[in-house]
């Protein structure tokens, strides 16, 4: 089922982030979501899985399960990379190390998350959202801090990996949005003209 | 030199209590350290030491599980609802804020004088556990709680991963704190309420009959039980935590 928005408002306070978005996502493809950087996109995103209510508007068609790249790293600090992924996708140590080696972690896996660099610990959140048990997986500017070897792996990892999944990346990046190759949603050209 | 450092301490203040033991010259004003420790060589030999300490151990320790026990249960239905937070708010206050001395008279009305360090003990331990653990429950980080909800973590992964490693400091903090209230509140109770045997008996019999040597003895059982008892909690405390 495809998931859709309809005419989602939200404001905090007097700031009006969302003015009557219309969008839909296709089931089983990836989305990437553009636009440029405070136009709302974090919080359609969190509108759709939940994490904030709308003022208005529906969502509909959204899964129960869904796993989420934050724009933050949002790791258990004093545990291990592996352990980060495992206890949070509920997958053996086997297959965290598998995705590790895909992204160019294997060295990294027994070190506290609270050792990671930038690029490391956003590595291992899109690891953790990739091997999770989820219909849809959102991802808010996973890339940030990646160089562009690395961005090269983990894109070619999220690919294989979420294959035929509904899967909805935010970015701001023309060349990233090429290089994930999925359907291309700017959210500017769906918002709806200011409200009075 | 830091090695040395506290025991050098302890040596210099001992040094200092002989020397003003010396220049008072009446063990009845100020018991010397030599006169003390033979005080307490002599009571160490007798059954009812060890009765007393066991007995006031129980009822100490016991109005300090308690009170643990609840302060938890209680800061986490704070947490979760603010309806019993604020209810909670004035009564946390009124405990905090009231004498030892008033909850010991008023308790002496309500319950025999063997249980009263138990409530005691509670009653200054509580109000520690409960704000020290709400405080750390509420400042468990909100963006991991998030992540927790999207990834589906239940109560025991969540307990575990995120607000064990979130109120561990408070907790230790809340447990050192209140061990260190809770002998000094208990005993003063016993004190008062004079139960039959312990600590605080012993220390009023001590001072009725101007033993001040033994005075002394108890009162280093007293700080040894304590101190020692918050290290060996906190050892544990700091090991169980280490999920």
């Amino acid at each position: 089922m495809d998931i859709s928005l309809e005419h989602i408002s939200k404001a905090f306070g007097e700031q009006r982030v969302l003015r009557g978005v219309n969008l839909t996502f296709e089931e089983g493809r990836t989305t990437c979501l553009m636009g440029p950087s405070g136009n709302g996109k974090t919080t359609l995103l969190r509108i759709l899985t939940g994490l904030e209510k709308a003022d208005e508007g529906k969502v509909l068609g959204v899964p129960e399960k869904i796993a989420m790249v934050f724009q933050e790293d949002r790791l258990l600090l004093e545990r291990t990379a592996l352990e980060n992924v495992c206890i949070a996708a509920g997958v053996t140590e086997r297959e965290a190390e598998e995705a590790f080696r895909a992204v160019g972690l294997s060295e990294y896996e027994e070190k506290p998350a609270e050792q990671l660099s930038g690029g490391m610990a956003r590595r291992v959140a899109i690891v953790r959202a990739c091997l999770a048990d989820a219909e849809l997986i959102v991802m808010d500017e996973p890339f940030k801090g990646l160089d562009e070897g690395t961005l090269d792996l983990v894109i070619t990892f999220i690919k294989a990996r979420l294959e035929n999944k509904t899967v909805i990346i935010v970015t701001h990046l023309p060349e990233e949005a090429e290089k994930i190759g999925g359907k291309i949603v700017w959210l500017d050209q769906v918002s709806e003209p200011s409200l009075p | 030199m830091k090695k040395w450092s506290k025991p050098f301490a302890v040596l210099f203040w001992i040094l200092v209590w002989e020397i003003l033991a010396r220049i008072v010259q009446s063990n009845i004003l100020l018991a010397s350290p030599v006169v003390t420790v033979k005080a307490l060589f002599g009571l160490v030999g007798t059954k009812a030491f060890w009765l007393s300490i066991a007995s006031s151990f129980g009822r100490i320790i016991g109005g300090f599980l308690l009170a643990l026990i609840a302060g938890m249960v209680l800061a986490w239905t704070s947490y979760r609802a603010e309806l019993v937070r604020t209810l909670l708010e004035p009564l946390i206050k009124i405990i905090k804020a009231t004498p030892v001395a008033s909850f010991v008279i008023v308790v002496l009305l309500w319950v025999s004088s063997s249980k009263l360090s138990v409530v005691i003990s509670f009653l200054i331990v509580f109000p520690v556990v409960y704000t020290n653990l709400l405080q750390g429950l509420s400042e468990t980080d909100a963006k991991l709680l998030e992540m927790a909800q999207m990834f589906r973590f239940g109560f025991a992964k969540r307990l575990r991963y995120i607000y064990l490693p979130a109120i561990r400091p408070y907790l230790l903090s809340a447990v050192s704190l209140g061990l260190g209230m809770c002998w000094k509140a208990g005993v003063a109770a016993e004190v008062i309420g004079l139960p039959q045997p312990s600590i605080g008996r012993n220390l009023y019999n001590a001072k009725l009959y101007l033993e001040t040597p033994e005075l002394f003895a108890w009162t280093i059982v007293i700080v040894v039980l304590s101190a020692g008892f918050e290290k060996l909690v906190t050892w544990l405390l700091k090991k169980a935590l280490r999920v």
